[in-house]
């Protein structure tokens, strides 16, 4: 029978479990790599008995995983510097089998399953705005909730991350008053050891979506007004990790919390607002994972998109990293229609909680206090959705031209201005 | 002849740490360029840049300190082999073994040191990543 990536793991997990009390049974760890091809190999701390029992064994498990079998096994002396490999933070113990870890070598994705990033304390509540479609509203309710913000005397830091689809930025600046650098300038100055205060200043300008408010909204964009003919050289440069002179490298997602840190200790803000790009991208994933952020899950009530959602959030399922995630997701229904609100929401809110139930919850009859799972009906829990109505007046919105009255603002986002402020600065607002 | 760069890699590194433990320093310090030169042709190799048998073509038909210069033009960023802008090997020759004992100091031996074991991690990486042939 021909044997499939997702065979082969499970079939060289089982052959190496039985293995764990006869070939195996003196190893001190074994960590199993599967590689870039998806190709399996057992690399044993202290090796093997015999080589029989090395042979014997891999015999086995050229037969469980086909063309997914890298090779007979290494031992620890088979590497240059196994400490690398054996105290590699990306090991992951296999569940119920203690001493046998696996390590994904993956061409990118590597920081959804990550831990956070070390946080440089203190830092301000942060939250990030993520969709796993696009296009469903959600850097317009950004740009709302920044406004409602300010209104309320907060200094809000606005990031746009979405560096494949630049937009916030430019709804809340006008052209005339846009940053001189942005994101992408950070990233390639940075390569080369050239960031410093002045520039860190520049890549801020002031919204002036905050005039008539005693808070005020400062945006870093993508790329600022300076060698923005530069962007797409940039860009190709930011998605970079960089080997450190005295050992150890700075991943991509090192190098966006150092350049958060940076921004929030210069410009001082109340509330930092994220605005991540949609899909499963790795940026999405420092901005969802890594960072120390509440996470705003944008969604339609669409079969697609809760597929989606599901290929996303299985992947923490029983995770320690799952463990951190899960306390920093808020789910949101997106452009509820304007025919049967009811019924949508109440089905939205079926399809999210047997989403969350599946993939980051707790069983409930465990029946432990404490154990991480909801009611259904639950409005602090993360599936329940804080709602968005959809409106024609939204569409055409120019925060800057201010085309929406603010009746029209608060009867399609009150509810999510209110619910998310409420979340992200754990205060009840003065209503 | 057969070319094994990652075994000729493996060798010459152990061999290298261990000339550095009986305090043979100018050999030692000369198998640590050798080995950092011969790991990054194994994972040129494995990636494909240079060819696995005879030897490489221009420009990676070079020694240390360039060898470090051309891998790192070549193999950067997200590639998880990348090395840091300054070349730990940047005072290596392949003519220093003819040079005098006393040049060989403790300092110098420990820097090319940690500038291999550097590129023997990139080594095992490819390795685990199935990159090396």
């Amino acid at each position: 029978m021909t044997v499939r990536f997702d065979d082969a793991l499970k079939g060289y997990l089982e052959v190496t479990r039985a293995a764990l009390v006869s070939e195996l049974a003196q190893a001190r760890k074994v960590i199993l790599v599967r590689d870039l091809r998806g190709r399996l190999r057992l690399v044993v701390g202290n090796g093997f008995a015999s080589a029989g029992a090395a042979s014997a064994l891999q015999k086995r498990l050229d037969e469980a995983a086909g063309p997914f079998s890298g090779g007979a096994p290494l031992a620890e002396s088979d590497l240059l510097v196994p400490s690398a490999l054996f105290e590699s933070a990306d090991l992951r113990e296999i569940d119920g089998c203690p001493g046998l870890w696996l390590l994904e070598r993956t061409v990118m994705g590597a920081d959804w399953t990550r831990t956070p990033l070390p946080n440089q304390s203190p830092t301000p509540p942060r939250a990030t705005m993520f969709g796993i479609k696009g296009g469903v509203g959600r850097s317009t309710a950004l740009c709302a909730w920044a406004r409602h913000l300010a209104g309320l005397g907060k200094r809000v830091l606005v990031i746009d991350l979405d560096l494949e689809s630049p937009g916030v930025s430019s709804t809340l600046l006008p052209d005339s008053a846009m940053a001189d650098f942005g994101v992408v300038d950070w990233f390639v100055e940075d390569a080369v050891g050239n960031v410093d205060e002045t520039l860190i200043r520049l890549m801020a300008a002031q919204s002036p979506l905050s005039g008539g408010t005693s808070g005020n909204i400062w945006v870093v964009p993508c790329g600022g007004s300076q060698g923005a003919d530069a962007y797409m050289a940039k860009l190709a440069r930011t998605y970079q990790d960089l080997a450190q002179p005295l050992g150890g490298v700075q991943t991509f997602a090192d190098r966006l919390g150092k350049m958060l840190d940076a921004l929030e200790a210069a410009h001082g803000p109340d509330v930092v607002l994220l605005d991540s790009r949609a899909g499963l991208h790795d940026l999405a994933a420092v901005t969802m994972a890594r960072l120390d952020a509440t996470v705003f899950l944008f969604a339609v009530g669409t079969r697609q998109t809760w597929n989606a959602y599901r290929l996303l959030l299985s992947q923490w399922t029983g995770t320690a990293v799952g463990v951190e995630v899960r306390e920093r997701l808020k789910m949101v229904a997106a452009q509820i229609p304007e025919e049967g609100r009811e019924d949508y929401l109440r089905r939205f809110e079926l399809d999210s909680y047997d989403l969350l139930r599946d993939t980051m919850y707790e069983p409930s009859n465990l029946g432990e206090v404490g154990a991480f799972s909801f009611d259904v009906k639950d409005t602090q829990a993360p599936h329940y959705p804080l709602p968005v109505y959809w409106s024609r007046p939204l569409q055409d919105w120019n925060p800057l031209a201010q085309v929406v009255s603010a009746q029209q603002l608060d009867a399609a986002l009150g509810d999510f201005l209110r619910g998310a402020t409420d979340l992200v600065l754990n205060v009840a607002e003065d209503l | 002849m057969a070319t094994n760069f990652c075994h000729a890699a493996q060798r010459t590194f152990r061999d290298a740490a261990i000339l550095e433990k009986a305090d043979r320093l100018a050999s030692a310090d000369h198998l640590f360029g050798l080995a950092a030169e011969c790991a990054l042709k194994a994972i040129l190799a494995g990636l494909g840049v240079i060819p696995r048998q005879g030897k490489p073509p221009k420009p990676y038909d070079v020694h240390m300190p360039k060898i470090w210069e051309q891998f790192s033009a070549y193999v950067s960023g997200r590639s998880d082999y990348s090395l840091p802008a300054e070349n730990p090997f940047e005072v290596w020759q392949i003519d220093h073994r003819y040079e005098a004992d006393e040049t060989f100091t403790v300092a110098r031996v420990q820097k090319h040191k940690a500038g291999a074991r550097r590129v023997a991690e990139l080594l095992d990486r490819a390795l685990l990543r199935g990159q090396v042939p």
